[in-house]
């Protein structure tokens, strides 16, 4: 089953002699329980893309399907709406909201949805458990060390049952022992509840957990990987692609494991 | 020279950026500029100076200069404080590219410094442009219907502007102070300096309960003190008057820095809130009170302030300037027996006299009968004075303020001064009837109540009634008492020779005296006046008047006095509310910074932007209008509870006058909703924090 699709779609920022295309005639699709990485060298329009995905932006032309609904002609109540139901993020810098204690960050938006409390507290359980969060519902984001937060920040995501996941650098701001936590967490939700992901990074070993890396560069499709043998083997066959773009060496791997 | 130059081009651009956000509050510094010109201009004014006895006067406006000045300082400190937190980040940023912190004070000062300069100009213009609408405000508050055209003032403009810019330098050090206190770790990572949540729970908790605890136990511990005492530093009931005061803004202090956030927190865990998406707008509403409990406080000790200022004007203004009005409402007003006397010695100091009309009066035994009318009357029966309708319509043409006199064929106006402090209603009196001692005379119906006597109430013993003149015809007194109203012409209001005068109406040999004998039985009840005194003894009660009334020195210079205090104490209560209400709308706008991108999380995370709006706006009401009824609220106890102390003063007028405080505070209410909107409006989705 199709989870998006992206259709011919361009973005342009500025005008005339400013003019700057961040996307250009771009077309993929990712199917239902996919965790796809996005991937390219600085400015290739990794993050406009999501955005763009992600209906947090309109693209100048082209069209995006989410959940087999096209997301680029929705007013914008409409969009709040979907993005509710369907869409679940993971930000680089957490995005938690400093007043609301950890609980009330998960809980918040499931109180638009107007979902039982039964349901919720089973969500809360369920999500606690699998992100070891137990010992942080009563505490404040600020009491919390990154690896916390992000901790949080993915249950959030994941709370409302979203039919995709849009990650954004998840790791950027992690150590490299938080940041291998989270990601085995991912890649266990996307395993066992068949959560569709699609994550934007620049780094290499982050790519490694995904199941398909889409790299693209000045705004265009350049390539894809689709992993087939060992996470070692697809590493290597995402540096191999992103020396070919430019950038990224095998140390990276080498360090981390 | 070369940086100097740099710095204070940036300086311009940030004060050109920076100016629609704050042109509110520039107004406000214009104004008290404006007011601080005109007060200053009046210590010139022909007019005023020709005055005997202007020290009070003066003194007064001297107060008014000195309270707007340390207001202006105040409020331009504060607002600055907040211009500083507004810029943390961006200060930060020019610390690590290298400016030192000095440049970076002397850059604040500077764009500071052009908003204020601004402010001073305009106000000054503006203060020359009312100067005689200030003057003669202040004059018809003073009881002169005089012209004025005194506006320029080269001392004035001199003095304000040094005392102006002697302001802004003392705020501009005390910014540099606080500029050099800044860590730049702080400013580039504001993440690390957010508050912290109370670590105890036990003692947020005690503090949440003590906050209210203090706050109802002030206002009973108001209960027990004596206000008819003079406030002295070394009496016990005024050092207690200054505890209270402190612990009820404690109390204040605590409400919004623990309890209501404890309110809002306990709020949010429940079911209700969950159901009702209140748990964001409730955890942000309770985060912003507990981190500007500082502001919220003052604000509600300003707004409290305000009312009880305005509340002291309205008082003085509807019962003091009323008291002075009906003690002396005409030059002079003499009864028969003294007429000669005290003419002849006003035409021989050259004064001259014009006879507005005379009046003769009666007085009766009567009774009162209907509901509380013992109450009323004191005793079993009273003696009235009785007047006719006709004399009344006669005076009423020389008495401005006099009420209208719509009477039926039996039917009397009741005129008393003590009935007010009788803690009854009007209509109770209405429903009371008037028997005479008199056989034959039918009883009268009060149609209306009037504190206000004709020619002033010192020349009446008690109670007065105008009636029908058929009726007042077959009144038998004996002997009746003939009163004349004179305006005065060639002599000086506040003349020596007419103070002289003031003070002998009152010597006991020229006092008129009545002796009333209040028997149970009403027609056998009697009185007997004399213009010579006569012993007390047994039953007989005894009354006394003036004989002659002179609207003296002493009315003159009390109703210019209280004509000034009202005048002072309400443009200072008013400037004191538009001025902190345009800081406080500052304060919250420096809000958006911090929250707009907890929006736009929301945004993302799927909550509509009307929906967010909303939130906006339910946040700002909470957090712009609690300090302000809780201020208001505050200020009105004190006035009840003052009134209640001083024989229920009339606050009709304070009410007015608070909804106006209110008025003003919605006003900016929407101002900063309506900016705060923007703001978040262009937030853009697709914009990323930061830092």
């Amino acid at each position: 089953m199709r989870m998006a699709e992206v259709k011919q779609v361009s973005k342009n920022f500025g005008a005339r002699q400013n003019l700057v295309r961040a996307l250009n005639n771009i077309s993929f699709k990712i199917e239902r329980g996919e965790f796809v990485g996005v991937m390219g060298p600085s400015g290739a329009g990794k993050t406009t893309l999501l955005n763009v995905m992600s209906t947090i932006d309109q693209p100048t032309m082209g069209r995006v399907y989410l959940a087999g609904q096209e997301i680029t002609t929705l007013p914008e109540r409409d969009l709040a709406e979907f993005r509710r139901n369907n869409i679940g993020f993971i930000f680089q810098d957490f995005n938690l909201l400093p007043a609301l204690s950890v609980r009330e960050n998960l809980v918040m938006i499931l109180s638009m949805l107007r979902l039982p409390a039964d349901q919720v507290e089973q969500r809360l359980a369920y999500f606690s458990e699998r992100l070891n969060l137990a010992e942080l519902m009563s505490r404040y984001p600020n009491e919390l060390s990154m690896g916390q937060k992000q901790r949080v920040a993915a249950a959030r995501a994941l709370m409302t049952r979203p039919q995709i996941v849009f990650a954004d650098e998840p790791t950027g701001s992690l150590d490299s022992k938080s940041a291998t936590e989270l990601l085995q967490y991912l890649a266990t939700i996307n395993l066992e509840d068949e959560t569709t992901i699609m994550m934007v990074t620049h780094d290499a070993f982050t790519a490694s957990y995904c199941n398909r890396i889409i790299f693209i560069k000045d705004g265009a499709l350049y390539s894809e990987v689709v992993r087939s043998g060992s996470r070692r083997q697809f590493f290597h066959q995402i540096i191999d692609m992103q020396a070919a773009i430019g950038g990224g060496n095998l140390s990276d791997f080498k360090n981390r494991l | 020279m070369g940086v100097i130059l740099v710095i204070s081009k940036i300086a311009f651009k940030n004060f050109r950026q920076h100016l629609a956000g704050r042109v509110l509050y520039l107004v406000a510094i214009a104004l008290l500029v404006m007011i601080s010109y005109d007060c200053l201009t009046t210590f010139e004014n022909p007019i005023i100076l020709k005055m005997n006895r202007l020290n009070p006067i003066l003194g007064l406006l001297l107060i008014l200069l000195v309270a707007l000045l340390v207001f202006s300082l105040l409020i331009i400190f504060y607002a600055n404080r907040f211009f500083v937190y507004q810029r943390h980040s961006e200060f930060g940023l020019l610390i690590v590219s290298g400016l030192s912190r000095g440049q970076i004070a002397w850059l604040f000062f500077l764009e500071t410094l052009l908003g204020e300069v601004l402010a001073l100009l305009a106000g000054l213009v503006l203060g020359m442009l009312t100067n005689k609408l200030f003057a003669m405000l202040l004059l018809r508050f003073m009881g002169i219907s005089q012209e004025t055209n005194h506006w320029w003032s080269l001392i004035g403009l001199r003095d304000v502007s040094v005392a102006y810019l002697v302001i802004f330098m003392i705020v501009g050090v005390l910014d540099a102070i606080r500029i050099f206190q800044l860590r730049p770790v702080r400013l580039l990572n504001p993440e690390q300096s957010t508050d912290q949540p109370m670590t105890a729970p036990w003692l947020a908790r005690l503090l949440a309960w003590l906050g209210p605890l203090l706050v109802v136990g002030s206002y009973l511990a108001i209960f027990k003190l004596n206000w008819l005492e003079p406030f002295r530093l070394a009496d016990r009931a005024s050092l207690n008057t200054l505890l209270i005061f402190m612990a009820l803004m404690l109390g204040v202090w605590f409400v919004f820095r623990n309890t209501l956030p404890q309110l809002c927190a306990h709020l949010r865990q429940s079911e209700w809130a969950y159901r009702h998406q209140r748990i964001l707008d409730l955890a942000m509403t309770g985060s912003e009170f507990r981190r500007h409990h500082q502001s919220l406080t003052l604000t509600t000790v300003f707004v409290t302030a305000s009312v009880v200022l305005l509340g002291i004007a309205a008082v003085s203004y509807a019962d003091n300037y009323r008291d002075l009005d009906e003690e002396a409402p005409v030059d002079l007003a003499v009864d028969q027996a003294y007429h000669d006397q005290v003419a002849q010695e006003i035409r021989g100091q050259g004064g001259q006299l014009e006879r507005l009309t005379s009046i003769q009066v009666k007085a009766v035994p009567a009774q009162m009968r209907g509901p509380h009318s013992r109450e009323i009357m004191g005793q079993r029966n009273m003696p009235v004075e009785v007047i006719p309708s006709s004399a009344y319509r006669r005076v009423q043409r020389h008495q401005r303020g006099l009420p209208p006199l719509i009477l039926q064929e039996r039917q009397a106006l009741y005129i008393s001064y003590n009935f007010q402090y009788q803690k009854l209603p009007a209509r109770v009196l209405r429903q009371n009837k008037i028997k005479f001692a008199q056989p034959g005379l039918p009883q009268l119906a009060i149609s209306g109540y009037s504190r206000q006597y004709p020619f002033g109430n010192s020349l009446f013993y008690a109670d007065l009634l105008v009636v029908p003149d058929a009726f007042f015809e077959q009144l038998h007194s004996d002997p009746p008492r003939r009163l004349t109203g004179y305006r005065i012409k060639k002599m000086a209001p506040d003349s020596a020779f007419l103070r002289k005068i003031d003070h002998a109406s009152f010597a006991s040999k020229n006092l008129r005296k009545m002796t009333y004998h209040a028997d149970p039985d009403l027609r056998k009840s009697w009185l007997k006046t004399s213009v010579t005194g006569q012993k007390k003894s047994g039953d007989l009660i005894t009354y006394s008047s003036n004989s002659y009334s002179v609207r003296g020195p002493f009315q003159v210079m009390l109703r210019r006095v209280l004509g000034v205090v009202i005048f002072v104490i309400s443009l200072l209560a008013l400037l004191m509310t538009f001025a902190w209400a345009s800081v406080f709308s500052l304060r919250q706008l420096s809000q958006v910074e911090q929250n707009r991108f907890d929006y736009l999380t929301m945004k993302k995370l799927g909550v509509a932007e009307d929906e967010l709006l909303r939130y906006s706006d339910r946040q700002n009401r909470r957090i712009f209008l609690t300090p302000v009824l809780f201020g208001i609220a505050n200020g009105l106890f004190i006035m009840h509870f003052v009134g209640w102390h001083l024989d229920h003063l009339p606050l009709k007028l304070l009410y007015l006058l608070t909804l106006v405080v209110f008025l003003v505070y919605w006003f900016f209410y929407l101002f900063t909703a309506y900016n705060y909107r923007r703001l978040l409006r262009t937030t853009q989705i697709s914009t990323q924090r930061l830092i």
